[in-house]
């Protein structure tokens, strides 16, 4: 099942949501939750934060980010492929 | 029998631990940290007859991994200090989701009571679980059906964990054979090695082939490479990593039990699922994504608009008045209260009137995004950015671009790779900043009185399809080779916002731009009055240095219907901050004080008109608001015309609607502001600066001469 959830993801041509994932596979939207974790733990996948993963260290320490209007919206999580 | 028992407490964040941990304990609690980790730990007591219990509330955690500090204490503490008893607190709600964790606190053997708790959300999300199955799947373990903050017997809990302590614990997982084959093969070497002695070989053969090597560190090198070995070879057989493949098959026992063992409520669609199948539509989305946005610009433009004339009137009026009275009184020089009157006053007040819109602004946009509904809008513009071959990264960044275009060039730090990254920087200066609004507003107002909201709404469009645009070119030719990138996002529940926290969030960013913009605009606007009356004692402002230079800039923006020394003059002091524009024109199109004199009341008479134009601003804002949620019908027939404020009079004196298009064109899209460009240099260099620039340049002065043109083909000049 996390394999096909994997490959549903490569497959689709654009942005996928959990929701969809969650009635292609007919299961609990948690558990796809839990699966993008597990993808996510495993390398296939990385989660997109305001905070980089690279180069930065966190918007607490980050000046400028202090002052970005929108940086405390848009908490969702997001995914993409490694 | 033992005088004292060790215990623990596992579960899933939010599954209800800590209530049971403060029922079981009570007051005998200790809290601290993990040696040589952040993370707290809270340790607690209770006796029952002669026997003395130590509860360990381990940190919440969806596995047993070592994938973060919380993850890892879990795991060490079951699988090394191995207590009598770990109580697995389950979300009887989210069952699918609690069970992961189950099965590995299951695969430590240690023994396992499960806490099967908010049995009461169960049931109301019509889910019926049935427990002696449950238990029967997993291995016959002890299962308690319970509600932590309802009903909640302590006491039966405590006698069922004296009864359960040290009983054996009976899951044995069967994994596929390409599984078990390298199992096999890991455990005679994991027995050999005196150091793994305290371990489960199968439990520790199975967490090193999750890629949990953390547990070997400290083992022989032959042992060592023995692993690695075989490690490296178990790779070979598998799809995917062979990580995935043990996670797969825990998945599939989960969704084999879960189908047995939960019984659902048919026909039971959610709310939340019920709007998404409109509102994530592949072909309604977009068209819901633009009603919206469409009703947030006439919500701005009707309720500040109002504000806007009392803000104005304040500053032109009362406020003038005041301080030339004071400045009449001190004696100060002639000068001195031209700086301040015309130079301030003008400037501060130029861009103080737009802070109704902003606040409003901030307002709906708080209201969007806790509603649940800017996880929508972002999923569906997210399918539009992937279209135009954008980073998947990408989008943060430019997604904080309209609120400013500094932190989201910061904000492409989160992009690895380096053509992205600058790819997108690029782009970030097209999404229509904060800064960029009043001046939108002004013109909107001054020009299309009655669709200013169509127009910011087609300015904001504009800039997202010449950011996509520009997305592609740059993508196919500069930055080739850069790969489209696919994203899954999680779309929360619908809910309703609460009044304090919108409210909340609008007074922080309105006060923030405030704060940022009353600064510049007042070191600036005492600048521009400078510069406006160098050489000292010029009579006309065309014929001041910054008349002048302005001047010599205005046949290169002829083309496009804005020729003016007055436009040029504005987008230059524009480079510097785009609040500026609005303020610069109300310095050069100030309304001379001597006009503003005659309207002496006297101080009472002026107080009172403040608040009478306050309140009228109010009424007017709540009818205008209204009217918005009522297309098509007049609630409100006999409502005045609103004055026009000075400024908008001396804007039509210069554009015409078809050039005033063309001018916020260019606003929209040219050169961002000086602390932008710093940020680029700062990140990319002086190159990528310059390319900005160009591009910056050239892109607006294009499309804003086509807008001028062709509108003036068109008939529509």
């Amino acid at each position: 099942m996390l394999i096909n959830i994997l490959k549903s993801i490569r497959n689709n041509s654009g942005t996928i949501s959990l929701t969809d994932l969650s009635k292609e596979f007919n299961i609990e939207i948690s558990l796809v939750e839990q699966m993008l974790n597990t993808l996510e733990r495993s390398g296939k996948l990385i989660e997109i934060k305001i905070e980089g993963t690279e180069n930065c260290t966190s918007c607490e320490e980050c000046p400028i980010l202090n002052n970005c209007s929108l940086t405390d919206i848009f908490q969702e999580k997001r995914y993409q492929l490694t | 029998m033992k005088k004292s028992l060790r215990i623990a407490l596992a579960g899933n964040p939010n599954a209800g631990k800590s209530t049971i941990f403060n029922a079981l304990t009570g007051d005998d609690q200790h809290v601290g940290n993990w040696p040589g980790k952040t993370v707290e730990v809270k340790t607690g007591y209770f006796q029952i007859d002669d026997l003395k219990v130590e509860i360990t509330d381990l940190p919440g955690t969806y596995s047993l991994s070592s994938f973060s500090p919380e993850e890892e204490i879990a795991r060490n503490f079951l699988i090394q200090e191995k207590p009598d008893l770990v109580i697995n607190v389950v979300d009887a709600s989210n069952l699918e989701r609690n069970l992961y964790l189950t099965l590995q606190v299951l695969e430590t053997h240690v023994p396992t009571l499960i806490l099967l708790n908010m049995n009461d959300v169960a049931e109301r999300r019509g889910l019926t679980l049935n427990t002696k199955l449950l238990s029967e799947k997993l291995g016959g373990v002890e299962i308690i059906q319970m509600t932590a903050n309802k009903n909640f017997s302590g006491d039966e809990l405590k006698r069922k964990i004296i009864a359960t302590a040290g009983t054996q614990n009976d899951l044995h997982l069967e994994y596929p054979k390409p599984i078990t084959e390298i199992i096999d093969q890991l455990v005679p070497v994991i027995r050999q090695e005196a150091g793994l002695k305290i371990y489960d070989p199968t439990h520790l053969a199975v967490q090193l082939l999750e890629g949990d090597r953390h547990l070997i560190d400290d083992i022989s090198l032959e042992a060592k490479n023995t692993f690695s070995k075989i490690l490296g070879k178990s790779q070979e057989n598998f799809e995917e990593d062979i990580s995935i493949a043990i996670a797969d098959h825990r998945y599939k026992i989960i969704q084999g039990i879960t189908e047995k063992v939960i019984s659902r409520k048919k026909g039971d669609v959610s709310f939340s699922d019920r709007v998404d199948n409109f509102v994530t539509n592949k072909f309604f989305g977009i068209p819901i994504f633009f009603v919206t946005m469409y009703i947030v610009f006439q919500l701005v433009q009707n309720v500040s608009a109002p504000y806007l004339d009392w803000i104005d009137g304040v500053f032109t009026g009362p406020l003038t008045h005041w301080a030339t009275t004071f400045l009449i009184w001190v004696n100060a020089p002639d000068w001195v209260s031209s700086l301040i009157v015309d130079g301030v006053l003008a400037g501060v007040g130029g861009i103080l009137v737009f802070l109704p819109g902003l606040f409003m602004m901030y307002l709906l946009l708080a209201i969007l995004e806790q509603s649940g509904y800017m996880a929508r809008a972002a999923f569906v513009m997210d399918r539009f950015m992937n279209k135009a071959r954008l980073h998947g990264k990408s989008f943060i960044p430019m997604i904080l671009g309209f609120g400013c275009n500094v932190p989201a060039i910061y904000a492409t730090r989160t992009i690895k790779k380096p053509e992205a990254r600058i790819l997108t920087s690029l782009l970030i200066p097209f999404m229509s900043c904060s800064a960029r609004l009043p001046v939108y507003l002004i013109f909107g107002m001054a020009f299309f009185p009655d669709k200013s909201n169509i127009v910011i709404f087609s300015l904001y469009l504009l800039g997202i399809l010449v950011a996509a645009s520009i997305g592609i070119i740059l993508s196919r030719t500069l930055f080739r080779g850069e790969t489209l990138s696919i994203m899954v996002m999680e779309l929360p529940p619908y809910r309703l916002p609460t009044l304090s926290s919108i409210l909340k969030y609008a007074k922080n960013q309105s006060s923030k731009f405030v704060k940022n913009a009353g600064t510049i605009i007042v070191v600036f606007s005492t600048i521009l009055w400078l510069l406006l009356n160098l050489p000292w004692g010029v009579q006309n402002a065309r014929d001041s240095y910054f008349g002048q230079v302005s001047n010599s800039i205005a046949p290169i923006l002829a083309p496009a219907g804005f020729g003016t020394w007055e436009a040029s003059g504005s987008l230059v002091t524009g480079l510097v901050a785009k609040e500026i524009v609005v303020s610069t024109f109300a310095q050069i199109y100030h309304i001379p004080q001597e006009e503003i004199a005659e309207s002496d009341l006297g101080l009472g008479l002026e107080f009172k008109e403040i608040a009478v134009g306050f309140g009228e601003a109010t009424i007017l804002a709540g009818k205008e608001t209204l009217e918005v949620f009522t297309p098509g019908i007049t609630l409100f027939p006999d409502e005045e015309l609103r004055e026009d404020i000075g400024l908008s009079k001396a804007l039509r004196s210069s554009f015409t609607p078809l050039s005033a298009y063309a001018f916020l064109v260019f606003v929209l899209l040219y050169v961002p502001c000086a602390a932008t460009m710093g940020a680029q240099k700062q990140e990319f260099g002086w190159k990528w600066m310059t390319v900005s620039i160009a591009i910056t340049l050239i892109v607006p002065w294009i499309l804003s001469v086509l807008v001028f043109q062709g509108g003036t083909l068109l008939g529509l000049g």
